[in-house]
């Protein structure tokens, strides 16, 4: 932590001469072209939406699902029907007391299949209206959870743009903005299933090289 | 026969095309939506609003000491009159109002040993009858009189509260536009679109004005809080010489050749001069807003109600109707013919007779002060204004949030999505598009020509043998044999239930297809819409508001440059969302001061 402070301050002393000699829009945009390497607003909402199974790609083939399921038959019934019977009928003549005794021996097979349509629903399925509706369930858990996204991806990206502008001398406030940080990659973690932070470490360690050689980094872009 | 046939098959196909198409519904009526549109230059919010009789641009609209004029819709508004001194006079009023009771403030503090109570008896005197009653049934001295004469005595007595109930008000009298309120009354040329024709309309000394109306012989009246006057030529306005120069007259009308208006006592009617009490509203309820309907009608905002009072040639007034609309206060008639009511508690509007429905999608603040109809032609059919500036209600496929931008912003949103096309991008988002839900009608219309198929198949194969045993030869001798070798049978069914022509379905609870089904889909898929709408239509005007600001203002500092970059791209982030990735943000501006060309922000 201490390291993170020092370097912080340092990183804000080299940087308040440079602002001094710009003007706050092309000062905002360097501070802003440091998280560059960051994951942007859009690769976090993929990842939350991908993770929370509410991308797109989950409802978009249930339009189309729902027109042709109709086109396979409603019920398929099927039957086999197999018969041996041997029968022996014995019958006695009273005249002359003699037996005779008839057999049959009968061998049966069928077979029947019924299949049955209801082009009814070919138009129009009602199944449709419940695909909407799950549909819109669904989009709406997406927007709430991506717009959840974003406020917390923004707020953590001011905090840290903040933090580089003007190194923060006080260590209470430099511990409690370490902190809400710290929670709000936690957040954003919880929402991404871990991705955030892999991204972030992946990232950072591709970017290592450059960031020493570029000292509008700062330390609270490596969380 | 073959000519019966074919007649027969026409007059079927004939039925089944008739039905159909009386099942396809026809285009629903186009969604209307508030759009926002004030003047550019207006500081605080709006109290007042009136528009022209026939040409459905232009509209004024007031805060109380500026006048407004638009002339193309509400794109753009021009300054046409500022009364001087008008918010002072207003301070001045509540001041003069509030005197009193400071004054007996100050004398209980000097005098600690002041024994009175607040209705001047002494706390020695003996209790009244009235005063025991009133103990016995928890009152305090402050309720004591009956509930009547207190609604008068409040009316009569406090001006102040009569200002700030009824507020300012809008009049096209003629040809010029008169802003009544605490200030007076003050007047512009109606064809004026700057300033430089407003004036003043003295009364001899300063009162507020709360009506402002013309009779049919031409002559002007005046309502105030010291009754009615008459506005003559050369501004110099006279009191009536009758018995309608006493109490204070809040609204007034023109009905045929009467003026009805009201005031604390109730509503009336007279020539101007000489008014006769109705006895309707007298003392239960303040008639805030009076509006002629047509020769012999009125309906009357009270603040809780509106009330249809009829006065009939020869008998007396009669209430057609008293209806519970919370918080109304003023009332107009929109274009497509509604009465519409504003107030506290947003927009009513009468679909029926008695039937009110609030209408306040897109309305950032429901505390309405203001509401004007709009002459039939143009793309609003109402306007109201609140504490949030002026909003009329147009077509929501008309609503060009940001076509009326363009204009004026266009450098700065150059190749982004209009607002029309966010929301379509967001009702394509959550598939409740109207053309989805008219398919489905269509072809749930249409599923009957399509029948039940059932086929069945069947095979069959069997050997029939008989014998007769003999007993000697213990052998069986066959005596018959029957073989049946592979037969089959193919059957195919089909059933059409062509009862759905007349009748789609008998399901209204939606157990299954019914039309019950589709209309719940229906009802769900139109309010989801309204959602979208209050979703995306403000936060498309904040972002273009955010954007214009950031290319035409400079930020102090560079926390402020980052704080302003950072919420717009929150606010394109969020729109992406609600538009499943079709919302379209040109590239970020380059500030005005800045000199940087490093291209985009990443």
């Amino acid at each position: 932590m201490s390291i993170r402070i020092v370097l912080l301050m340092f990183l804000g002393a080299s940087l308040a001469p440079s602002a001094l000699a710009q003007s706050p829009a092309e000062e905002a945009r360097r501070v802003l072209a440091s998280f560059a390497h960051e994951p942007s607003v859009l690769d976090v909402q993929k990842a939350a939406a991908s993770y929370a199974e509410v991308a797109p790609e989950v409802y978009a083939s249930w339009r189309g699902q729902t027109e042709w399921a109709n086109l396979m038959p409603e019920r398929v019934n099927g039957e086999i029907y197999y018969l041996d019977r041997d029968e022996k009928d014995v019958r006695t003549t009273q005249s002359t007391q003699s037996q005779a005794e008839t057999v049959s021996l009968d061998d049966h097979v069928r077979y029947k299949a019924v299949v049955e349509w209801d082009f009814t629903r070919l138009l129009f399925n009602p199944d449709t209206l419940t695909a909407s509706r799950e549909r819109s369930r669904i989009i709406e858990r997406r927007e709430d959870l991506l717009t959840t996204v974003n406020k917390l991806y923004f707020a953590r990206r001011q905090l840290q743009a903040e933090t580089a502008i003007k190194p923060i001398e006080d260590t209470k406030r430099l511990i409690r903005t370490e902190l809400r940080l710290a929670s709000l990659t936690a957040d954003l973690d919880a929402l991404t299933g871990g991705w955030f932070s892999k991204q972030l470490n992946k990232r950072g360690a591709a970017s290592t090289p450059r960031a020493t050689k570029r000292p509008l980094r700062p330390a609270a872009a490596a969380r | 026969m073959g000519r019966r046939r074919s007649w027969l098959s026409c007059l079927l196909v004939g039925l089944l095309c008739a039905a159909a198409a009386a099942l396809v519904p026809s285009d629903a009526q186009a969604a209307r939506v508030w759009d926002r549109a004030t003047p550019a230059d207006l500081v605080g919010g709006l109290e007042a609003i009136t528009s022209h009789p026939s040409d459905p641009k232009i509209w004024w609209v007031s805060d109380g000491s500026k006048v407004w004029v638009t002339d193309d819709g509400g794109d753009s508004y021009g300054l046409v009159l500022r009364a001087a001194g008008a918010r002072r006079a207003r301070g001045q009023l509540r001041d003069s109002e509030a005197e009193p009771e400071e004054d007996a403030r100050r004398r209980a503090e000097l005098d600690p040993t002041e024994t009175s109570t607040e209705d001047g008896a002494s706390i020695t005197d003996d209790p009244s009858p009235a005063s025991v009653e009133a103990d016995a049934l928890g009152l305090g001295a402050a309720d004591r009189s009956p509930r009547r004469r207190r609604g008068v005595s409040r009316g009569s007595s406090s001006v102040t509260e009569l200002v700030d109930r009824v507020g300012s008000r809008l009049r096209l009298v003629d040809d010029r536009i008169y802003l009544c309120g605490a200030a007076g009354l003050w007047s512009a040329h109606a064809a004026a679109r700057s300033l430089g024709t407003d004036r003043e309309h003295r009364f001899g000394r300063s009162i507020p004005v709360f009506d402002v109306t013309q009779d049919r012989h031409g002559k002007r009246w005046v309502a105030t809080s010291e009754g009615l006057f008459v506005l003559a030529e050369g501004d110099r306005s006279t009191p009536t010489r009758g018995n309608a120069s006493r109490d204070p007259v809040i609204s007034m009308q023109v009905l045929g050749r009467y003026l009805v208006g009201g005031n604390a006592e109730g509503l009336w009617i007279g020539d101007g001069h000489y008014v006769v009490r109705t006895g309707l509203m007298s003392g239960s309820a303040l008639p805030l807003d009076v509006l002629a309907l047509d020769e012999t009608r009125v309906a009357v905002a009270t603040g809780n109600e509106v009330w249809i009072v009829r006065f009939p040639l020869n008998a007396p007034p009669r209430v057609e109707g008293q209806w519970p609309v919370a918080g109304a206060r003023r009332l107009a008639t929109s274009a497509d013919g509604r009465l519409l009511a504003a107030g506290t508690a947003g927009l009513w509007v009468e679909e029926r007779p008695g039937q009110w429905t609030r209408s306040s999608e897109g309305l950032v603040d429901r505390d309405l002060k203001g509401v004007a109809g709009v002459a039939p032609g143009g793309q609003a059919i109402s306007l109201v204004v609140s504490r949030a500036g002026a909003f009329r209600y147009i077509s929501e496929l008309a609503k060009v949030v940001s076509d009326r931008g363009r204009g004026a912003i266009g450098p700065s949103i150059k190749g982004a999505s209009s607002a029309r096309e966010t929301v379509l991008a967001g009702y394509e988002s959550r598939g409740v598009s109207q053309d989805r839900i008219s398919r489905w009608r269509a072809l749930q219309s249409l599923s009957f020509l399509f029948p039940e198929v059932s086929l069945t198949y069947q095979t069959n194969r069997a050997r029939y043998t008989s014998g007769l045993l003999v007993d000697t030869l213990e052998k069986t001798v066959l005596t018959d044999v029957l073989v049946t070798p592979d037969e089959y049978d193919l059957r195919v069914f089909a059933r059409w239930d062509l009862g759905v022509i007349f009748f789609a379905n008998p399901y209204f609870d939606g157990k299954q297809w019914g039309w019950g089904s589709l209309a719940t889909e229906t009802r769900r898929m139109i309010d989801e819409r309204v959602e979208i709408r209050e979703a995306i239509v403000p936060l498309h005007n904040r972002w273009v508001g955010a954007r214009v600001e950031y290319a035409t203002r400079t930020a102090p500092d560079t926390k402020a440059e980052i704080k302003r970059l950072l919420e717009l791209q929150h606010m394109e982030a969020d729109l992406h969302v609600l538009t499943n990735g079709a919302f379209r943000a040109p590239s970020q501006l380059q500030s005005p001061t800045s000199r940087s060309n490093q291209g985009e922000i990443p």
